[in-house]
């Protein structure tokens, strides 16, 4: 192998509406599986990827369709089954047949999902701060609640076309994740984080992620109201499972990983001290965790 | 017809300041012949709103009371108030007691619909008749509550509304946007004026200091809570026996027409009429409002 191990062979794979943009990093299979969440795309791993390549492994990541380097096609009803769809497009177009899911924040949904539907080409899933069901500490972002609750569509829906109350609301939201972070991971949240979110949004200019994210906040309810129902599902699982979470998150916070883990018969969890992205902020330590 | 009346035309009134406790409440006493009419004001405003309304009460030679609820308009605003439900109907309380109004007809607007129907319940003989404007009381299904109202009332959202609220700025934005929401569906006639007045009484009573930001966010956020309490109140709100006008403006896109009728329908005694105008009717169309409050 004389080429760089961080050279990835890019892939535009066709759906109905748009294409999806992957990125494939050669190596052993089972290959990992990125998915990312609502507010922003494939570059929340990449902090992650060198340590999953430099152990060998095959990495695939790509950007949901409407996000990041995906197409955003007029008109796209966004959904969650969508995404799951997405999911297995990218598997047939690379011809994955084993793989190793990991999902993170709304990506949490697809990576659970697809593993309940196959598990047999599931080798173990990984899940980080994400939601799936119904548990008893489940909160969600303001700026999730915001555009998930039906009694503020319009409101909303005006923040959405106002590049300045776009903006705010996100930054009001990152400085709510920074309250809490540790101290040592705050600059990477300002130059690492902060950055793909706000490319992912463009704040009101051209090819942004908002129709995308405003659709699929406002199913976040009954996602996780259908997803509630699949919890023996769940519990019948035999997949090993690795619940890897960043423990200063107050939304999707330690009592969701622990409530995940008291669904699941083959789970290990692993707690850092980390925000809401932790393969940003500990991207060593979350690797080790996803390799173990 | 009665005769068309400005502003200009307001009798004198004489002042009053409530002792509350924690402040004083303002009220203002227009004399005239009893029943008194007592206005009360809701969520986002102060007694302004009734400014319109008030000259043709006192020309039919009716003495009317209008109050700034604590925490709002020229009432005191003191560091470290509680504001609840429960103080509100203690403010109307005070005001009748000791302005010594005997038995008064209660007119209620937006979130004052919980202190006069809740008076009405607890103090039936003090009360001669009951007047409703576009308000909230109970919980009910077919509930439409303005944005700025639900932001401000979800637990969920708590921290954000604190944002907004932190920020002369955003909440400039959400007000004027809010209130955008009340003026679009309003006739064009009524526009003007609501641009004039409705729309600097509310801007003035947030952004001019001593805002009403703290009684707003502390009876935004017990909002639900208070509706359902209400809800559970609906057997003694049937069981009363006085005469209820449900005035409703039709054009209001939040508090529509259909909780208006489902308001009528809780009292036993109810008539309910519909007018072409939006969420401040009183000041959208004052004169049809005081010909019908006035039948």
């Amino acid at each position: 192998m004389s080429s760089d191990p961080m050279t990835f062979a890019e892939t535009n794979i066709p759906r109905e509406k748009g294409r999806i943009y992957s990125r494939d990093y050669a190596g052993a299979g089972p290959a990992f599986v990125l998915m990312h969440g609502f507010p922003d795309n494939l570059h929340i791993y990449d902090r992650l990827i060198p340590y999953l390549v430099g152990a060998g492994r095959r990495v695939v990541t790509f950007d949901f369709l409407g996000y990041g380097a995906s197409d955003k096609p007029a008109g796209t009803n966004y959904s969650f089954r969508q995404q799951l769809d997405d999911l297995e497009a990218v598997l047939e177009a690379l011809d994955l047949e084993k793989i190793v899911p990991v999902g993170h924040d709304a990506g949490g949904p697809a990576a659970i999902n697809f593993t309940l539907d196959h598990p047999d080409r599931v080798s173990s899933l990984c899940i980080l701060n994400t939601f799936y069901a119904a548990a008893p500490t489940l909160q969600l972002p303001e700026l999730i609640a915001l555009f998930a609750t039906p009694g503020l569509k319009a409101l909303s829906g005006a923040m959405l076309q106002s590049p300045e109350q776009l903006a705010w609301v996100f930054r009001f939201q990152q400085l709510k994740f920074l309250e809490t972070l540790p101290e040592k991971h705050k600059e990477t949240f300002e130059s690492v984080l902060a950055p793909i979110i706000n490319n992912n949004f463009n704040f009101g200019k051209a090819a942004g992620s908002g129709p995308a994210f405003a659709q699929m906040t406002a199913q976040v309810f009954e996602e996780v109201g259908r997803n509630t129902e699949r919890l023996p599902e769940v519990e019948a699982l035999d997949v090993p499972v690795k619940i890897i979470w960043g423990d200063t998150d107050l939304a999707l916070n330690t009592g969701v990983a622990e409530d995940f883990r008291s669904h699941l018969k083959n789970a290990t969890l692993h707690v850092l001290s980390a925000g809401h992205w932790p393969q940003i902020d500990e991207p060593e330590q979350v690797a080790k965790a996803v390799l173990s | 017809m009665s005769p068309e009346i400005s502003q200009m035309d307001s009798k004198p009134f004489i002042e009053h300041r409530v002792d509350r406790g924690q402040g004083k409440v303002y009220a203002r006493d227009y004399g005239g012949a009893g029943p008194a009419f007592v206005l009360m004001h809701g969520f986002p405003d102060n007694l302004r709103i009734y400014d319109d309304l008030i000259p043709y009460l006192t020309a039919a030679g009716r003495r009317v009371v209008a109050f700034d609820f604590l925490g709002f308009g020229a009432s005191d605003k003191l560091a470290g108030a509680t504001y609840s439900f429960r103080q509100q109907l203690g403010d109307l309380e005070a005001v009748v007691q000791t302005l010594g109004l005997g038995k008064v007809v209660l007119v209620a607007h937006d979130s004052s619909g919980i202190a006069a129907v809740n008076f009405a319940v607890e103090h039936p003989q003090k009360v001669e008749s009951l007047c409703i404007l576009n308000s909230a009381y109970d919980d009910s299904p077919i509930d439409v509550w303005p944005e700025m109202i639900v932001l401000f009332a979800d637990p969920r959202l708590a921290a954000l509304a604190g944002g907004f609220a932190g920020s002369g700025e955003q909440l400039g934005w959400l007000l004027d946007w809010q209130k955008k929401k009340f003026e679009d569906p309003l006739p064009a006639s009524q526009k003007p004026h609501f641009e004039a007045f409705m729309s600097k009484v509310i801007a003035d009573n947030f952004l001019m200091p001593p805002s009403s930001g703290p009684a707003f966010v502390q009876l935004a956020s017990e909002f639900f809570e208070e509706l359902k309490r209400n809800s559970a109140r609906l057997p003694q709100v049937e069981a009363l026996d006085l005469p209820v006008k449900v005035i409703w403006g039709e054009f209001d896109p939040y508090l529509g027409a259909a909780m208006g009728e489902e308001r009528a329908a809780h009292f036993r005694n109810s008539s309910f009429h519909l007018v072409p105008a939006g969420h401040w009717l009183q000041s959208d169309m004052p004169k049809q409002v005081a010909e019908l409050m006035l039948a």
